[in-house]
């Protein structure tokens, strides 16, 4: 579950379908994904994020991941508008 | 910065990752049957965005594909699919957009399928000039079946059947395919994202022949044979490295280009093309008949 | 102006042209094929008529291009065909498997010539019988029909466009060199009797399953890509909503309806030309060309007061077991002569076990059995 945040955007990560290949936390841009530090339900080191802050929904980790484990939602902050 | 894909689920209880939304659930998998790290997942949500952000009827879009791991991307389209042989993904969509030249005719290819079986089907269609798009996956690796090698597979790679080093080299495909006359020719790799989209908005958009090779990993069997990393990390890192733009690989001395792979847009043009051409004869001599 | 599908009116036409003259009239819309003796004709005739008709020509890089193309069209929403010889056939065998198991409507055209292998493409053979039924990898059925004239040519591609919709399977037309060069009288009629594509009742949207088979019916109906029906469209073995599996029961299901519905119907497809059966002792089995100088054997031989009757096969596959076992019976001796090394034959001697002795007349290609020939084996076996 996403944590109540300061931010527009918010961040879910489907455990079901996630296998754990890390691209997400690797290619975000603005490093609001880390991996988990204790193995989850399925063996797997998972994303959880880390600074929901920095996130500027641009989508990065989708399009990264080929297990459609990850989605970006939400609005950029009020300050942000224009800056996306 | 890129550009943020136009689809997004603005749910406030549950996000669903944007894919899902046109993907057909039942066929194998949770939600699909590719390995940790395979890019073909990435292809498949490439293909989606690009379908959304061009703002096509999907029930008018045909996904066609073959065997194999890429071959099988088509089974978990929601809409019309046709799984078809080894190889032979191109000649049914050639067929069907005959029957329909209303219809977006999609193929996604491995690289085997595209170039070993499918060879034939490959330069016929480029040559036609037929307005269907192919999409080929290239992970310079037979997946599904164990890692063997294909006609894309690199000079002096492991794999299950060149267990002392592959004494072949592979196929430029978009070389090849520009050859045979495709109008549209681009390469890109699972670790350029927003260019992969766009070349395959791009080929859809476009009438013709439109080909898009996506290089992807395979981390389970080329990765892991070749050193590249068991990882797909390790595989997209080695893409960043070694595909450069192709107006920077132009420019480099023979020296500098080795090891290295261009990507970029190699054709954008345009030449008659065969559906459009057969049902204009069609029209033409069916007015002209005088019995 | 006239119908360009329809040419009515009495000609004299080459085997092969009939059979386009037949495609166009049963409402083919497509032709996909690969230049080869003794089909090529017919493609030539496609190539010429079908942009008049409003359809499409394309020549396939090869046999198996062509099906592919053939099949995809079909999904497009079309009906649609192609012509070849023996090894065409071999080349397009896994399409043809595919054809089968997605149950696609198509006609395939085999103008038989001598072979194995590349043979002698200018002469005649009826080598094909089991090719074109037992061809491709696990189990299906197809329906072949062999005509014996222009006529037929043109008569019974009409017939298998239809077969073909009804049925949903490949349809073969089981013809050889002799027909593909023969000129004789065609009559083209005013109307011809043609089966649309069996569309679903249901509206489209979510939910359709594609192979879901209506209580009642053997074969599902067919939407076209496009439709909105959301299509799964495969040759995995699949459950009804197009998911593949792997479980027993599913294949059980599928093979047996992909078998029985054209098996299971044999009687209603038999189709054949006899006579003479009244008081036969002997009965003289063919097909194709070769059974024209079957009759004309069992016509002399009857002037000659020996009491022989004649049976010609039209359909082929499936094979006429009860016709065949019904007549077979009657007689004492049947002689079944053939341009291959016995293969309807053998079908024969299956269907008649012990109740007569079956003899085979065999010449592999080139030379057709004369009449005289048949009549001396008659002589010599009555």
């Amino acid at each position: 579950m996403a944590p109540k945040v300061k931010t527009g955007y918010r961040i879910r990560v489907n455990y079901h379908y996630c296998t754990g290949c890390g691209n997400c936390v690797q290619y975000c841009p603005h490093h609001v994904l880390v991996k988990d530090t204790k193995l989850n339900e399925r063996g797997i080191f998972a994303p959880v994020v880390a600074a929901i802050d920095e996130c500027t929904g641009c989508k990065l980790c989708e399009m990264y991941c080929g297990n459609f484990a990850i989605a970006v939602g939400g609005k950029p902050r009020a300050d942000e508008e224009g800056v996306a | 910065m890129a550009e943020a894909p136009v689809i997004a689920t603005e749910d406030a209880e549950v996000l669903e990752h944007p894919a899902i939304r046109y993907f057909r659930f039942g066929a194998p998998g949770s939600p699909h049957i590719w390995c940790e790290g395979c890019g073909i997942g990435q292809v498949f949500y490439y293909t989606v965005i690009a379908i959304d952000e061009l703002g096509l009827d999907p029930n008018k879009i045909v996904w066609v594909g073959g065997s194999g791991c890429t071959g099988r991307m088509c089974t978990y389209w929601k809409y019309d699919y046709m799984h078809t042989l080894h190889g032979r993904p191109l000649g049914f969509a050639t067929g069907i957009k005959l029957a329909n030249p209303e219809l977006t005719v999609i193929c996604h290819m491995g690289d085997g399928e595209t170039s070993a079986i499918g060879g034939n089907h490959l330069i016929q269609t480029a040559r036609r000039n037929a307005d269907v798009v192919a999409i080929c996956v290239n992970n310079y690796t037979y997946g599904m079946t164990g890692g063997q090698y294909s006609p894309t597979t690199p000079i002096g790679s492991l794999s299950a059947t060149s267990r002392y080093g592959l004494v072949e080299d592979g196929f430029d495909l978009c070389q090849l395919v520009a050859a045979a006359g495709a109008t549209y020719v681009a390469r890109s790799t699972t670790a350029q994202p927003r260019p992969s989209i766009n070349y395959i908005k791009k080929a859809i958009g476009k009438k013709g022949f439109s080909f898009v090779e996506i290089v992807s990993q395979c981390p389970t069997f080329y990765g892991r044979s070749n050193k590249l990393g068991d990882n797909s990390i390790a595989m997209l890192e080695w893409m960043k490295n070694t595909f450069v733009r192709k107006e920077q690989f132009e420019k480099m001395s023979p020296e500098e280009r080795q090891g290295k792979r261009p990507w970029g847009e190699f054709v954008d043009t345009e030449r008659p093309e065969v559906v459009a051409s057969l049902h204009r004869l069609a029209r033409t001599q069916r007015e002209a008949y005088r019995g | 102006m006239g119908n360009p599908r329809l040419l009515t009116g009495v000609h004299l036409m080459q085997g092969q042209q009939a059979c386009a003259e037949g495609a166009l009239a049963a409402g083919c819309d497509l032709f996909a094929g690969y230049p080869i003796t003794p089909a090529t004709e017919i493609a030539e005739a496609m190539a010429r008529r079908l942009p008049q008709a409003g359809g499409i020509y394309l020549q396939g890089a090869d046999e198996l291009d062509s099906l592919t193309i053939v099949i995809g069209s079909v999904w497009g929403g079309l009906k649609a065909m192609t012509a070849t010889a023996g090894n065409g056939i071999c080349l397009m065998q896994e399409n043809i498997g595919y054809a089968a198991m997605t149950e696609t409507p198509c006609v395939i055209v085999d103008m038989m010539r001598a072979g194995p292998g590349t043979g002698i493409a200018t002469k005649s053979a009826q080598g094909d019988v089991y090719q074109v039924r037992y061809g491709s990898n696990g189990d299906y059925s197809i329906i072949a029909l062999a005509p014996e004239s222009p006529q037929e040519m043109f008569d019974l591609t009409v017939e298998a466009f239809n077969l073909a919709e009804e049925y949903r399977v490949p349809t073969f037309i089981l013809g050889d060199e002799i027909l593909s060069n023969l000129r004789e009288k065609v009559v083209i009629p005013s109307e011809v009797k043609v089966t649309p594509r069996r569309k679903p009742t249901v509206p489209p949207g979510e939910g359709y399953k594609t192979w879901a088979v209506p209580p009642g019916e053997w074969t599902p109906p067919m939407p076209s890509f496009g439709d909105g029906y959301r299509l799964a469209v495969s040759s995995f073995a699949r459950t009804a909503d197009g998911s593949p599996s792997q479980a027993y029961e599913v294949q059980r299901d599928i093979v047996n309806r992909l078998w029985n519905k054209v098996e299971a119907n044999a009687e209603k497809l038999t189709r054949v030309e006899d006579g003479y059966l009244e008081d036969a002792e002997l009965l003289v089995i063919g097909f194709g060309s070769v059974a024209r100088s079957v009759k004309a054997a069992a016509r002399q031989a009857r002037a000659e007061g020996l009491k022989v009757g004649f049976s010609r096969l039209i359909g082929i596959w499936p094979f006429p077991d009860s016709y065949v076992a019904r007549v077979g019976k009657r007689v004492k001796k049947v002689i079944v002569a053939e341009m291959n090394m016995g293969k309807v034959c053998r079908e024969v001697q299956r269907c008649l076990g012990r109740d007569a002795e079956v003899i085979l007349s065999s010449k592999p290609g080139v030379a057709m059995h004369t009449p005289m020939e048949i009549l001396d084996e008659i002589r010599k076996v009555i």
